[in-house]
């Protein structure tokens, strides 16, 4: 294969959610050299993940102005590995070309968010899928004419989701939230502080007119031989089993870190920490929206475009624009963390997987086989738990919650990639031993 | 009316809307089977993001992730990779 010289760009932004969107637009607009990584066949994130003639108007005047911008913007392709070099920031993506290797003067994570999972038994049954993810299905198209579709979890999305599920076609059954009544009381003051929301809020609400909304209840067990065909639903004393063949299930989500982690980004609770510039710790790399700290839609779009700025020095907080996108941040921002708090996961659902309910869904590793009194790295070694292709994604946040363990260190490669793709163009034959290691 | 293309799913062949998502048009056709786990389940998209590998599949030889990947006219699909 022919070796292409590496391109040096003034941004290269990871993600193409609202955040990365925002970022690469601002940053363009500013006469600047941007590239844009996502690994979606089509910019927009997970929020704006329809099909194009479906798209909201917001998504559409943001990819608008970004089509406009000059950003070039690079689809399904995966970054797996970043490193600093000649005073730059280098990135290597595997695509369906191969690897794509980069330069950037600055960078922009905006790799935002996955859903959260809390397992229960059957959770592995095809039919069980994420909240997120059954709506995004739905948004791209996929029709459930008549079928009955269970919503159940945690958290202000499982409403989108089920009003999506509706509007597509799908038999809604409910609405299972674990929250109790007595904490959902703490969104009326939000909401009544936000007229938005709270028209987004009835709106959401009235789309599900007559599918009950619960709760207090939440998913026991899923039931089904080849796919799902039950679940058994609980709030704690009554049991109900009801017949479905869609269950969208979400408890949150979860900031995505890996590639901040290997760059060697500092993080704060969880998430990114970022300045009010949205630098990060590691000169020029900034960090916007989800990644850090989930807080929606709003707080994405007013970092992307704090970051995109910053990144090429056109940021100013004082101006008319630097005050209002601050203070759009800001109120996000609080929203994000009042949400959180409100809805916290039971302790009740910590206890719900049985020994032979799985943990690593990549590798089949169960509850049982993990030994407590082991740490995060025992765990992987004895078990082969988050040593499956999604590198413990989804495992690594249920192992924090039931079993106390940080997350294992991170390295190359951050995403799976065919391994003729981790050799670097440079080293032409590939990585060598040194002559007296006698290999 | 949208435009079709042709692809095969295991040497079936399946009508679809080129570009649209490989993981819907495989769950549209009623396949909830796309990979198996090591001890050799049945798998399904979990998360439809890129994230839980949950939804590999063979395309043309290469494993993809359905649910990030653009149906084309000629696709040979294969599941249970």
């Amino acid at each position: 294969m022919a070796e292409r010289p590496v391109v040096l760009y003034d941004v290269a932004v990871v993600g193409a959610g609202p955040a990365g969107v925002a970022a690469a637009q601002a940053a363009a607009a500013q006469g600047r050299q941007v590239c844009l990584l996502d690994e979606s066949f089509r910019p927009g994130g997970q929020i704006w993940r329809h099909r194009p003639a479906a798209a909201p108007p917001e998504a559409v005047r943001l990819l608008e102005a970004l089509a406009r911008s000059g950003a070039e913007v690079r689809s399904q392709v995966s970054v797996f590995d970043g490193w600093r070099e000649d005073g730059a920031w280098r990135l290597a993506a595997s695509g369906p070309g191969g690897r794509q290797d980069l330069a950037a003067r600055a960078l922009v994570l905006a790799c935002g968010a996955r859903e959260l999972f809390a397992p229960f038994p059957g959770w592995t049954l095809p039919g069980v899928l994420g909240a997120g993810a059954g709506q995004a299905l739905l948004k791209e198209g996929l029709a459930l004419r008549g079928e009955p579709v269970l919503v159940a979890g945690s958290g202000p999305l499982l409403l989108p989701a089920a009003a999506t599920a509706r509007r597509h076609g799908a038999r809604l059954l409910g609405v299972l939230e674990q929250a109790p009544w007595g904490s959902l009381l703490g969104m009326a003051p939000l909401l009544a502080s936000r007229p938005g929301k709270a028209l987004q809020a009835l709106g959401l609400g009235w789309s599900i007119l007559g599918a009950p909304y619960r709760p207090g209840w939440w998913v026991a067990e899923a039931l089904g031989a080849e796919r799902l065909e039950q679940v058994r639903i609980t709030d704690g004393r009554n049991e109900r089993l009801l017949p479905c063949r869609w269950l969208f299930c979400g408890f949150g989500l979860v900031p995505n870190l890996e590639l901040a982690r290997l760059l060697g980004c500092a993080l704060d609770a969880g998430a990114l920490a970022v300045d009010a510039a949205q630098l990060s710790s590691m000169p020029g790399v900034h960090g916007a929206g989800e990644v850090c700290g989930v807080a929606g839609v709003d707080a994405a779009l007013a970092e992307g475009r704090i970051a995109g700025l910053a990144a090429v020095g056109a940021w100013d907080p004082a101006g008319p624009e630097g005050r209002r996108l601050l203070r759009a941040r800001r109120r996000a921002r609080a929203m994000g963390r009042e949400l959180e708090r409100i809805f916290a996961l039971r302790p009740e659902l910590a206890a719900l997987p049985r020994p032979d309910t799985l943990l690593c869904r990549c590798e089949d590793v169960p509850f049982g086989a993990v030994d407590p009194a082991w740490g995060a790295r025992e765990t992987k070694l004895c078990t082969r738990a988050g040593m499956g292709p999604c590198q413990g994604r989804v495992c690594g946040p249920i192992l924090a919650r039931h079993f106390g363990h940080d997350p294992d260190t991170v390295r190359l490669p951050v995403k799976c990639v065919p391994v003729d793709q981790l050799i670097p163009p440079e080293a032409g034959s590939g990585p060598s031993c040194p002559p007296q290691a006698g290999c | 009316m949208a435009e079709r293309c042709s692809i095969t799913v295991d040497g079936q062949p399946l009508e679809a809307e080129p570009g649209a998502s490989l993981a819907v048009v495989l769950l549209q056709s009623g396949r909830t089977h796309f990979r198996s786990s090591p001890s050799g389940q049945d798998r399904a998209p979990l998360c439809a993001m890129g994230t839980c590998y949950e939804c590999l599949v063979r395309v043309d030889g290469r494993q993809v992730r359905a649910c990030l990947e653009p149906v084309r006219d000629g696709m040979e699909v294969l599941t249970h990779g």
